[in-house]
This record gives structure tokens, C-alpha cells and sequence, in this order.
């Protein structure tokens, strides 16, 4: 079943890795447009598989969404959500996810 | 049938309810209600015939009917924990969770199928592996919650050093069977004392088994699992616990931490505070 917290995850892990690979062209890093979409794949891929996998990633925001963790399961979800909206934001403005 | 098993050193509380129809299919005798062996603690209570404290199920087929067991093949299989009709725990040794503590909850519970009435050569062809799906749902009151998505990859071996009656020693033997472990997040397991507030004396729980395949790929067919047959089978039930207010404390501030740290990664993300690049100009300078 695909539930939101796994597209929370995966929106998460692609903003990450538009964010390395944005860096990695600011650093002169993968000039071309071959490297920078194999290396954002394999970035988006490898940590979204790691985060759904191989932790508890998924459990434990379902659990903070699902109000398990208490209180401050919410205040995580609400920092989560300022962190999406601001890279978010950022890849609208200025192309890149981190400034 | 108990009496038929009694001589085989059958644990003395155990009785098994089984309806028998006469000839004409009307149910005309029925045995006392099964009575659980108590569950008294989370070490391994070794008996004389399996590492674990048992009781004895129904298999799938057993002559009396399968009124404990629903399912076939490649499943899926339920078992209730006590079985009740109404879902509705009173307490008492047949529940198999009253020995835990209230300030305490599940951290892992591992459950033990075995066919212990046949062995075989420890070689033996039909001992395969085998990958299947798990899911606990407890009830408490009238409510249930429900923990899903376990995946096991087992053998159908299960080799113990069993006691042989016969010969009066110890000898490895081999079994269908298998032993299961179903391990809770520390989340889930607050999550799970804060649902029953640690009344675990009236909390009850459905232990289902379903999709089950062969690791080698081929049809399942009538691959040998320890709850099919016509007889038996020794089922044991061990936990793990953990203090739910220390779990709790400890969970609770690591996500607070993590919030904070999150928040801050967020703020760090915008062009007003970069403090990795703060730090750097502020020590060129």
C-alpha cells in the first residue's frame, strides 16, 4: 500500500537529493546533465530504500502522525512540514532545495 | 484424546474441546473448554519435552473439526489468544499476557510452532525454507489494534534436544516446526501500554500467518507445516518486556531533540541563517 508517509519519505529524500546534487554543480562537480540526473536517481533511490528498509523511519512518523509519540510527535511533524515547504520554496526560488 | 495423550506426559492442565458428530452428523458430545497453559513469566520454562512451555492446538485437519484454526495451503492462519467469542478478556491463567507487569510492555513476543509427534532425519527433503507474512491484532475491551507487515524467512526444521522416553536420555532431534519473533519498535510498544494502560490481564490478541511461499520458488502444494495434519501440535509463547515509562521518557525527548533539530535544518535552509557558512567566514576573518 503506498500511505502518505511514505511519500512524505520520498519527497523528503528527493528534496535531498536535488539539494547534494545542486551542491555538487555549485562545486564544480558534475558538469554534465548524464551526472547530475544518475547521481540524483541513484541518491533519491539508495536513501529512500535505506529510510524505508532498513530503519524505522516509516513506523516512527506514522506513529508521531498517528499521535503514539505524544505531543511532541506533533511538534516533529510540524518541523518536518517547515522543512518540505522550505526547500520547497527555495527550489521555486533560487533552483536549489538548501541555501 | 486427552486421555490418549496423557501417556504421553501431556502437561495435566490441558484439555481440548472437541464436538463429535454421530452418525448422523449431530454434534453429540462435547469436552470441556481448552485450558491454556498459564504463561508465567518471560524466561524459558523448559518442560520435558520442548525448550519452551507448551500447549497443544488442533491442527488444521484434526478429526474433531477446525473450529481453532482457519485456513489452508499457503494460508492465511488465526489463532485467538485466548479464544473467545465476544472478544472480551476476563482474565485468568489462560491468558497468555498476564504475566506481564502494568508499568511494563511488549517489546518482542516469539512464538513456537512445533509438530513434535513425528520426527525425522535431520536431512530430511521436506525441510525447506519457506517466507511468509505475520500480523498481531490485540483486543482490549472492545477495542483492537492492530500490528501488521512482519516478514518471516524460516526453515520448517526445528532441531531441538528432545527427550526420548523410550531410551530415557537426551538426543537432537528434528521437527516440523519453526520459531517466530515478532519484535515491536519502542514506539509500538509504548503506543501499545498507553492503548491498554498496562492491563494486560484483559488484553487478548489474534495471531494471524498468511502468504506463505517457498524460498526455491516452486508451488507451495502441500508443503509441510507444523500446523497442518490430523493431530497436534506444541505451540509456546515467550515475551520480552520492556518498562513503558522509561521507553516513554526516552522516546519522547529523543523526538523532541529530533523536532528541534529538524526545525533547525529547516531555518538553516533559508538565506537568513547559514551557520556552516557563518562559521566558515567567521574564521577566514
Amino acid at each position: 500500500m503506498f500511505a502518505p508517509v511514505e511519500v512524505i519519505i520520498y519527497l523528503v529524500t528527493l528534496l535531498g537529493s536535488l539539494s547534494i546534487v545542486s551542491s555538487a554543480g555549485n562545486a564544480g562537480y558534475l558538469n554534465s546533465t548524464f551526472q547530475r540526473g544518475f547521481a540524483g536517481v541513484s541518491t533519491q533511490i539508495v536513501s529512500s530504500n535505506f529510510l524505508l528498509n532498513y530503519t524505522n523511519a516509516e513506523s516512527f512518523i506514522r506513529a508521531c502522525w498517528g499521535g503514539e509519540v505524544g505531543f511532541t510527535g506533533f511538534i516533529f511533524i510540524f518541523s518536518m512540514a517547515v522543512l518540505i515547504i522550505t526547500w520547497v520554496s527555495n527550489l521555486i526560488d533560487y533552483n536549489q532545495a538548501i541555501m | 484424546m486427552t486421555n490418549a495423550y496423557a501417556s504421553q506426559g501431556l502437561p495435566q492442565n490441558f484439555l481440548d474441546k472437541c464436538n463429535i458428530e454421530n452418525g448422523e452428523g449431530n454434534t453429540s458430545t462435547t469436552f470441556p473448554e481448552r485450558s491454556y497453559l498459564s504463561y508465567d513469566g518471560n524466561s524459558l520454562n523448559a518442560d520435558l519435552f520442548m525448550p519452551y512451555k507448551e500447549a497443544l492446538f488442533k491442527q488444521a485437519q484434526h478429526y474433531c473439526g477446525t473450529n481453532d484454526l482457519y485456513g489452508a495451503g499457503t494460508g492465511p492462519y488465526s489463532w485467538y489468544f485466548p479464544e473467545i467469542n465476544d472478544q472480551l478478556v476476563t482474565g485468568g491463567q489462560e491468558n497468555y499476557l498476564s504475566g506481564i507487569p502494568q508499568n511494563e510492555s511488549i517489546d518482542k513476543l516469539q512464538f513456537s510452532f512445533v509438530d513434535r509427534f513425528t520426527f525425522y532425519p535431520c536431512e530430511y527433503s521436506e525441510f525447506l525454507d519457506l517466507e511468509f507474512k505475520g500480523q498481531i491484532e490485540f483486543y482490549h475491551q472492545n477495542k483492537t489494534k492492530k500490528f501488521s507487515e512482519f516478514k518471516f524467512q524460516e526453515s520448517n526444521k526445528y532441531e531441538y534436544n528432545a527427550f526420548d522416553s523410550h531410551n530415557g536420555h537426551w538426543s537432537v532431534q528434528c521437527a516440523i516446526g519453526f520459531k517466530l519473533e515478532f519484535d515491536f519498535t519502542g514506539f509500538e510498544s509504548l503506543s501499545l501500554s498507553e492503548w491498554n494502560g498496562g492491563d494486560w490481564d484483559r488484553t487478548g490478541f489474534k495471531l494471524t500467518l498468511d502468504e506463505f511461499e517457498r524460498e526455491d520458488g516452486l508451488n507451495f502444494g502441500n508443503t509441510r507445516l507444523p500446523f497442518n495434519g490430523v493431530d497436534f501440535f506444541s505451540f509456546g509463547t515467550e515475551y520480552q518486556s520492556i518498562n513503558s515509562v522509561q521507553a516513554g521518557f526516552v522516546i519522547k525527548s529523543g523526538t523532541l531533540l529530533l523536532s528541534l533539530a529538524t526545525f533547525a535544518l529547516a531555518i538553516a535552509s533559508t538565506p537568513y541563517w547559514n551557520p556552516i557558512f557563518n562559521q566558515i567566514k567567521g574564521a577566514s576573518k
